[in-house]
């Protein structure tokens, strides 16, 4: 009986030895995990859908595509990436195969994380062929009816449009909109050109339904009088 | 060769055999087909109707060779854009082309817009114009709707049979040839071995002592048997080596044949969202060298005077983008061509200066801002069916077309006022009567016949409540 009870006792005791070292284990591997998943990038690759919604990425390596599969987890303000490539795959030719993305996030193992939706290109079929902004670009945006352009770096930003001639401007911040929460502001004057430029972005997905493009920022501009609307790939 | 290599062969080439085409021995034993020809191409991507037949020539915001200052082209009353083979192409056919501008597909996808354009509608559900032009002329043919692109599901009327390449199309009509000359098996045994199989089963039959599933099996098999004849009917006219445009090829010998009524082609590229001009430079010749090929071979087989054909897309496109292409626009345009049509060397309808959406006036093709239609494929399609004899009274597939909105595309006399490509050169304007606008013999104005202005009463009649 004693024997029993002894055996009974360093079986637990063994038990609970074991499961604390789980636990340490564990606990080691998600500081690894996390401290991996807190560098975020910009990753691009063609995303394609898997079984039961999956979203299913291979990043682009330069001008190479990357053999190994991960998987999306979406987690851009209202899934802006799963409906943006819903939105393009809605209008595109061929609409089963992948789909050009670029997205901001981490990778972790067999997963890669979407923050930031920054577009979808439907019409792009090799990582040579997207499109290539330039590392520096903090600000891109664009729209039609007419045609326009704005793009900026740390240091300088442009506003283009047909027609006219190029509009140059400081570097400046983005800051919290007063009216809006959800909105970020860009103001800035051209000392060289003159006129103030005014620009509201709101990160939610934006397509024009006719280019197979969704952004993940809807954007208005005011330069002067004029006023331009369209969608952000940068923000 | 029995039933079950037959059918072997044929799953083995791709091909979608329709049950009529083996089972009925009254249909198998039918001559061949003899009516007209109905023949669509899909111009797939969406084909940019400024580079096409609605050229727009004075704004470099929506084409390349506006920037450069080249006009657009002119044959007879129709406009062309300056691009590919389009000059030799439009002077050729001209008086055999009704040309539609100012079409509205209703969509930007290229999905439903392919779908909208090749049945009418934007719904599901609807036959393809092939397959209902099919099912009215040829349902009894072995392949009556012959396709290699474009919509091609069903709405239950006559299933597509994929136009197969060059060496399956000759294994289906000719299981025992290796190749252009050589033979499998020697064809007089395969003759008697034919022969044998049928006496057997005929002798079944005729004794009467196979149950009802045997015998049922020894009719299908006569049916095959049947079906094969008329399929070796087309051996006769198939070559030994097939043209460049292959697929136009085979489906040109199988309605020489008489087995078949409808052939859907598509030609590809036309998706220019950046660098158009470059894409377009391959698309277009490809395209028009295809539709002159149908043309020319057409008439060598002697089907020239049969052929109506009809070029279409998705939709159209909008001014240049960002990156020299252009993107989805719902405005596009098609193209109708016949032998001699008496409806030829005309423009129907009409696009903004940027290909925005116009109201036309369904009569007369003229712009008319007040009382006048958004035309949409339902139209063209309407007025298509009653050219064409196939109008249905199946509820399912009612274009749900007004009267008030039937289009008269194919009366030319009812066209009595300047044609939008003249106005549009001459004024910059679609208004205006002939007299005043139109400084050459050719706008003679012409007198409304008594059945086209019965058709325009009809017409405001309906309207009014």
């Amino acid at each position: 009986m004693r024997s029993k009870a002894e055996f009974t006792r360093k079986l637990i005791k063994s038990l609970n030895r074991q499961r604390a070292n789980a636990i340490r284990i564990a606990v080691a591997l998600a500081a690894l995990g996390a401290s991996a998943a807190a560098v975020a990038a910009d990753l691009r690759g063609f995303v394609s859908n898997g079984p039961e919604g999956l979203l299913l990425f291979q990043a682009c390596n330069g001008a190479q595509l990357a053999q190994q599969t991960m998987k999306i987890n979406d987690k851009t303000p209202d899934e802006a990436l799963t409906t943006g490539t819903v939105a393009v795959r809605e209008i595109m030719l061929d609409s089963g195969r992948p789909l050009y993305v670029e997205f901001r996030g981490d990778v972790a193992g067999p997963v890669a994380t979407a923050r930031q939706f920054q577009r979808a290109i439907g019409h792009v079929e090799t990582c040579t062929a997207a499109p290539r902004e330039a590392a520096a670009t903090r600000l891109l945006a664009s729209g039609e009816d007419p045609p326009w352009r704005f793009v900026a770096t740390a240091t300088a930003a442009r506003l283009e449009w047909p027609g006219a001639r190029p509009v140059r401007f400081p570097g400046a911040p983005f800051k919290a909109s007063a009216a809006d929460g959800k909105a970020r502001v860009y103001d800035a004057w051209s000392p060289q050109d003159g006129g103030t430029i005014h620009i509201e972005f709101v990160e939610e997905m934006c397509s024009d339904g006719r280019s197979e493009t969704a952004y993940g920022a809807r954007v208005t501009l005011r330069y002067g009088s004029r006023s331009f609307e369209g969608c952000a790939a940068r923000f | 060769m029995n039933r079950r290599n037959f059918l072997q062969v044929a799953s083995a080439t791709g091909l979608v055999i329709p049950y009529w085409g083996l089972v009925p021995l009254a249909n198998a034993q039918s001559a061949g087909y003899t009516g007209k020809i109905l023949i669509n191409v899909h111009a797939s991507g969406g084909l940019d109707a400024s580079s096409w037949c609605d050229p727009r020539e004075t704004d470099p915001r929506m084409n390349n060779y506006a920037a450069a200052g080249t006009p657009a082209g002119v044959a007879g009353n129709i406009r062309y854009a300056p691009l590919g083979n389009n000059a030799s192409f439009f002077q050729r056919f001209s008086n055999q082309m009704l040309v539609i501008n100012g079409v509205h597909s209703e969509t930007n996808g290229h999905g439903d817009g392919t779908r909208a354009h090749a049945t009418g509608r934007l719904d599901m559900g609807y036959p393809n114009i092939s397959e209902l032009f099919a099912s009215v002329h040829g349902k009894q043919l072995p392949m009556p709707w012959m396709n290699s692109g474009g919509f091609a599901v069903s709405a239950g009327l006559v299933a597509p049979t994929p136009i197969p390449n060059a060496n399956n199309w000759r294994a289906l009509i000719s299981p025992n040839s290796a190749s252009a000359t050589q033979d499998f098996l020697k064809e007089a045994d395969l003759l008697k071995v034919q022969a044998a199989q049928a006496e057997r089963a005929k002798a079944q039959i005729a004794a009467g002592v196979a149950v009802p599933r045997a015998q049922l099996a020894a009719q299908q098999l006569g049916g095959a048997s049947d079906s094969r004849a008329m399929l070796a009917r087309v051996a006769q006219f198939t070559p030994a080596t097939f043209d460049t445009f292959a697929q136009a090829h085979v489906g040109l010998i199988a309605a020489q044949a008489g087995i078949c009524s409808t052939i859907q082609l598509s030609s590809g590229g036309f998706d220019g969202h950046s660098n158009l001009a470059n894409g377009y430079a391959n698309a277009l010749p490809r395209l028009t060298d295809m539709v002159t090929y149908v043309f020319d071979k057409a008439a060598t087989l002697g089907l020239a005077d049969r052929i109506v054909l009809r070029i279409y897309s998705e939709f159209g496109r909008t001014p240049l983008n960002s990156g020299n292409g252009k993107d989805h626009w719902a405005v596009g345009s098609q193209i109708l061509m016949e032998a001699n049509p008496a409806w030829g060397n005309r423009v129907f309808g009409a696009s903004g200066p940027r290909h925005e959406q116009l109201k036309i006036d369904p009569a007369t093709g003229a712009v008319d801002p007040v009382n006048g239609i958004v035309m949409r494929p339902r139209h063209i399609h309407a007025a298509l069916r009653q050219y064409l004899g196939i109008q249905t009274n199946d509820p399912k597939f009612n274009l749900k077309v007004p009267a008030a909105e039937t289009f008269d595309l194919f009366q030319p006399d009812c066209q009595d006022r300047l044609p939008e490509s003249l106005t549009t050169r001459f004024s910059g304007t679609s208004t205006g009567t002939w007299a005043t606008m139109c400084p050459f013999s050719i706008c003679a104005e012409p007198t409304r016949s008594n059945e086209c202005a019965a058709r325009q009463n009809s017409r405001e009649n309906s309207s009014n409540p």
